[in-house]
């Protein structure tokens, strides 16, 4: 018995019309039924597909806290073979999700904000899979001290959360820095650690629940150092200010 | 043999640079399902933590001659991600006086199931190249037939059908779960 052509299987599995012969067979051979029937699972799953089911890569905490509960090796021996496992400390690491006062560009800040852009960002949605999530604030990210690096951000309603997403499309990949996102308010004297971006990928952030994010309207993205400290290194690659 | 299973070997036999770079490819997934199934980063990030920890402490029930690392990370993912709702509905039976006539909900196991399977292909679909990607986007998201993907991109009837074949085939195989349970 000639079993069902491979290439008819996918396609009856995307809903195209069986011919005769291969609706014939399929009655009568389970082997080839059940192979359909998993591609058929699989077209469904890719259907369902929704503009959040997407990879967001954990903040660098979790790493952390693995070595730590595990008792890994040096922290120092990890960063050699993996780029998101720096060396971070927990209760430093606690401390800067802590709204952190950072005076030293309170100034040079307001000048730099640019203003409002609806709608138009580029999320990380897959294919052409509608947006469901409500974009409720977005913002484009300028260029902060010649950096050339611009971008944007949208805040989106998920459920009761609210979820930061972030895009600088060219940044730049350092093999001793990263690159952290922060929330802040207008006049840039409080701000919050939002996580980190990585070079490449959509930044993807749902927000503490207890947080007003109106209250906090600039996203920042500056440059990080291994060096523990918890505060915002005073060095900015793009920022903007959400809006409407 | 691949890098994957490279890393898989060394996983295997205790080696912990090899939990680093299993962390570094997989953990986007692992915790993109735990952050879509929770909805909540705190949760979403515990759920990532025990996954790899119980990995780890685990790592002797995984062979790499009999599936891959990111398949039986990810079926530990499913397994912790259902452990948290039963842990949620558990809270809510304690606190609810009907408690005792509330069953575990399977509905919840089978999203859990679902959310990783989703944000697997999500990413399968993201790594194919084109042509692949604009004729896969046809058939599943525009409903064309493979005659009207063939008219549409210029392509020949069979370079259609073994693209759509091959890449489904590719996505179906992202889906095999390991059968080791954790």
């Amino acid at each position: 018995m000639l079993h069902c052509d491979d290439d008819d299987l996918a396609l009856i599995a995307l809903g195209e019309q069986a011919d005769e012969q291969d609706r014939a067979h399929l009655a009568s051979c389970a082997r080839c039924r059940s192979r359909l029937d998993e591609l058929t699972a699989t077209v469904a799953t890719v259907r369902s597909i929704g503009p959040d089911d997407v990879p967001v890569s954990p903040p660098a905490a979790v790493w952390a806290a693995i070595s730590d509960e595990l008792g890994l090796g040096s922290p120092a021996d990890a960063s050699e073979t993996t780029s998101v496992a720096p060396a971070v400390d927990l209760a430093a690491e606690r401390e800067r999700r802590r709204p952190t006062r950072v005076r030293i560009w309170a100034a040079a800040g307001a000048a730099a904000v640019v203003g409002v852009l609806a709608g138009v960002v580029a999320t990380a949605a897959v294919l052409s899979a509608p947006s469901t999530g409500e974009v409720v604030a977005s913002a484009q990210l300028a260029p902060i001290d010649g950096s050339g690096l611009a971008g944007s951000a949208t805040v989106s309603r998920d459920g009761d959360a609210k979820v930061l997403t972030v895009d600088v499309p060219d940044l730049p990949a350092q093999s001793d820095a990263y690159y952290e996102v922060w929330m802040a308010t207008p006049d840039t004297s409080t701000m919050v650690a939002i996580g980190t971006l990585t070079p490449g990928e959509t930044g993807r952030f749902t927000l503490p629940a207890g947080m007003d994010a109106s209250a906090f309207p600039v996203v920042d993205v500056s440059v990080e150092h291994f060096d523990g400290d918890a505060g915002h290194s005073a060095t900015s690659v793009a920022r903007g200010t959400l809006g409407a | 043999m691949g890098d994957e299973d490279d890393v898989a070997v060394r996983f295997a036999a205790g080696d912990e640079h090899a939990l680093a770079q299993a962390y570094e490819r997989t953990s986007r997934l692992v915790h993109g399902a735990a952050l879509r199934a929770t909805g909540n980063a705190a949760d979403a990030a515990d759920i990532t933590q025990s996954v790899y920890v119980s990995a780890w402490r685990g790592r002797a029930g995984f062979d790499p001659h009999r599936g891959s690392l990111t398949a039986w990370l990810m079926s530990i993912t499913r397994r912790r991600i259902a452990d948290h709702w039963e842990e949620r509905s558990r809270e809510v039976r304690r606190t609810v006086a009907v408690a005792q006539t509330t069953p575990a909900s399977p509905v919840e196991e089978s999203t859990a199931e679902s959310t990783v399977d989703r944000v697997l292909l999500a990413d399968e679909l993201a790594r194919l190249g084109d042509p692949q990607k604009r004729i896969l986007e046809l058939a599943f998201f525009q409903d064309l037939t493979h005659t009207q993907i063939a008219s549409v991109l210029d392509l020949p009837l069979g370079t259609v059908k073994s693209h759509i074949r091959r890449s489904l085939e590719q996505l179906r195989r992202r889906l095999e779960v390991d059968g080791a349970a954790l």
